[in-house]
């Protein structure tokens, strides 16, 4: 793995650690919980890790769909965060342009994620003074059918209303940040659907009960057809030269020699 | 447009027969599954599932930006969303909106088997004497009538009134709870009934309301055999709650039987309408203020139980029939059990020392498991909003099916 994709792996640690000690520290049982920490419930983050050939590896949070055009992101192997874009009232500005010359935008090559593109969340930091919500992603370059997977990263700085973010109410935050990065549940969905279809259960969804997760057959042994057919394509594929790691939703199975070795 | 023709007929055991088609409408492709009668049963599209139960209003289950979005009519419906992670645990908030009324509630989120559970967790307890107090028998029983309860004259209750008897005294909190439980169901029940009547306008359905005479006439009274077995339930909850609070909500954590298939919990107070099959593959309908019994403890690959119908209102599956009801829609009418008996001792220790009921002891309370959230202020929003994208696809689909 290379100095620099360590050290961006660094900073987006240090990001999420940052984030996520805020979080604990307000964190008192008795205490009402912030803002940080029921978005730290809603949106789980991204683990960035590396695999034994040194390979940045992305392991999935909550899938996220790009909602809004102009969002800058820039090479995850960049060892500076990116400039942040800016939401504010429905509409998305730019990042301010003395920070891209002052983070040397045009040698780092920075690209604009397409609406539409998946993405996972890496670190939230909410800053109750400013009424400000940072918010960074990782573009899921796999999920987007890049081969082999290229991650970028990006910011987005959400501005609210003076005071908003002390009510404690985090539902008008996250329907603000869904306005840009919408939480995607489209293939969970389709798989929940086409299940439901296909075995027509004697009981019609009860309105007060919530759609509980499908169980998952997969055991070690069965190769990867029989793994596909179970599950259905994953949202990625990495490959080493050892392994082969399917990743779908809340689950990552690793093939050895073409047959499942585990399942996560 | 119908993009395939029925494709699949499933019978039972595992379910009621279904003809499944994939509809082409404006906005976009539905699944549409319906009743060998050609009746529409449910309708999967844009990630949302419309159900039309046999009996009782439309309902809407979407999933929007990670949250669960369930529309039961235009009674209301709930929101639920992530809430926070404490201990190791993780815990849901639904925002309830019922009628204009909104409250919150919590749900520890676990599983088993695994499938994933969601359990009541009350916000707050009280002192451990005064669920002592619920338990045990007063000193002597408590006349409490309609009048007190504020129902007289309620059109539920005298539409229901065939089916559904106060005690005539209280000798205990357990019996006063009980009624409290079964008179929220039967409101619900009364109110979903109107509204799906109201829907149907002449179309088939339950007996007119406003016409207790002629309904009561056609019920069969829930026995109070049944009733002393829901007493019972309410005795058990309360010894649990008395636990929790001395162990100030102590919770295991990782995997963990849900209570929808606790050996020690058999009685279930149906709290939505609900269509089950019988062992014939017949299909019927299930109301709130019914009352099942849980005959198995471990589900079928389908998640399914056997329960006996221990009493049903007219219309719905008949007593002592052996329905299938899955494992997460009992451990919905066990949550809702919680959350209503939780009511249930709000208005008890509110009401303590007046009407005739006994001075309660300590009615302070601590906080439970977590702290209660803050509403979701964009609840009633989302519900209306889903409901609309709900009658529109519902629309199409009609218009699809007619060749429109």
């Amino acid at each position: 793995m290379s100095r620099t994709a360590q050290r961006a792996l660094q900073v987006l640690s240090w990001s999420a650690a940052a984030a996520l000690a805020c979080s604990l520290a307000a964190a008192q049982d008795s205490a009402p919980p912030s803002i940080a920490e029921q978005l730290q419930a809603q949106y789980k983050l991204a683990k960035l890790t590396r695999d034994a050939n040194g390979n940045v590896v992305v392991a999935e949070g909550t899938v996220l769909a790009i909602q809004k055009e102009g969002i800058m992101a820039v090479p995850l192997t960049n060892p500076l965060n990116p400039c942040p874009s800016t939401y504010d009232r429905g509409r998305l500005k730019a990042p301010a342009f003395l920070c891209q010359v002052a983070a040397g935008v045009v040698e780092v090559q920075p690209t604009n994620l397409a609406v539409g593109q998946q993405a996972y969340p890496a670190s939230i930091a909410v800053d109750s003074k400013k009424d400000m919500v940072k918010f960074m992603v990782v573009a899921c370059a796999g999920c987007n059918g890049n081969d082999p997977p290229t991650y970028y990263k990006a910011t987005v700085d959400f501005k609210f209303p003076k005071g908003l973010l002390a009510t404690g109410d985090a539902s008008q935050v996250e329907d603000t940040i869904g306005q840009v990065f919408l939480i995607d549940t489209s293939a969970a969905a389709a798989q929940g659907q086409d299940a439901q279809a296909a075995s027509a259960p004697a009981s019609a969804p009860a309105a007060s009960a919530v759609p509980a997760p499908e169980p998952v057959n997969v055991q070690q042994g069965q190769t990867i057809a029989e793994v596909e057919q179970a599950l259905g394509k994953p949202l990625k594929i990495l490959t080493t030269s050892k392994k082969v790691i399917y990743v779908y939703h809340d689950l990552k199975v690793t093939f050895t020699n073409g047959k499942v070795a585990d399942v996560q | 447009m119908i993009v395939d023709g029925p494709r699949k007929v499933q019978a039972s055991p595992t379910g009621p027969a279904r003809k499944i088609q994939t509809v082409q409408t404006p906005g976009g492709a539905a699944t549409v599954s319906r009743r060998p009668s050609g009746g529409v049963a449910t309708i999967q599209t844009k990630g949302m599932t419309i159900t039309h139960p046999l009996r009782g209003p439309t309902t809407v289950v979407a999933q929007r930006n990670g949250s669960t979005i369930v529309v039961t009519g235009r009674q209301g419906g709930y929101v639920q969303h992530a809430y926070l992670n404490r201990n190791g645990r993780s815990y849901v908030q639904r925002t309830y909106v019922v009628g204009g009324r909104t409250y919150v509630s919590v749900y520890r989120s676990y599983s088993y088997g695994g499938y994933g559970f969601y359990g009541y967790a009350p916000a707050y307890y009280y002192h451990p004497v005064f669920y002592g107090w619920a338990y045990n028998p007063w000193g002597a029983p408590v006349v409490y009538g309609p009048a007190a309860w504020g129902w007289a004259g309620a059109p539920w209750y005298g539409y229901y009134g065939g089916y559904f008897a106060p005690y005539p005294a209280y000798a205990s909190a357990s019996q006063w709870l009980t009624d409290y439980l079964l008179a929220a169901n039967l409101q619900a029940a009364y109110a979903a009934n109107a509204e799906a009547q109201a829907a149907a306008a002449n179309g088939p359905g339950a007996p007119a309301a406003g016409d207790p005479a002629a309904t009561a006439s056609r019920q069969t009274q829930l026995s109070p055999e049944v009733k002393q077995m829901i007493a019972e339930e309410v005795k058990q909850q309360l010894a649990a709650a008395q636990s929790s609070a001395t162990s100030k909500g102590a919770v295991p954590s990782g995997d963990q039987l849900p209570d929808a298939l606790n050996p020690a919990e058999r009685i279930f107070v149906v709290s939505s309408h609900l269509d089950v099959t019988n062992k014939d593959g017949k299909e019927c309908g299930l109301a709130p203020g019914d009352v099942v019994m849980r005959m198995t403890d471990s589900p079928d690959a389908n998640q399914l139980v056997s329960a006996s119908v221990q009493s049903s209102k007219k219309a719905d599956c008949a007593a002592g029939q052996t329905v299938a009801i899955g494992v997460q829609d009992l451990q919905e009418m066990h949550n809702q059990f919680r959350q209503q008996l939780d009511s249930g001792l709000q208005t008890l220790a509110a009401n303590a020392g007046k009407g005739g009921l006994p001075q309660a002891p300590d009615t302070t309370t601590v906080s439970g498991e977590v702290p209660a959230p803050t509403p979701d202020s964009t609840a009633a929003a989302q519900l209306a909003n889903t409901q609309r994208e709900a009658e529109a696809a519902d629309h199409a689909v009609q218009q699809a099916g007619s060749g429109g």
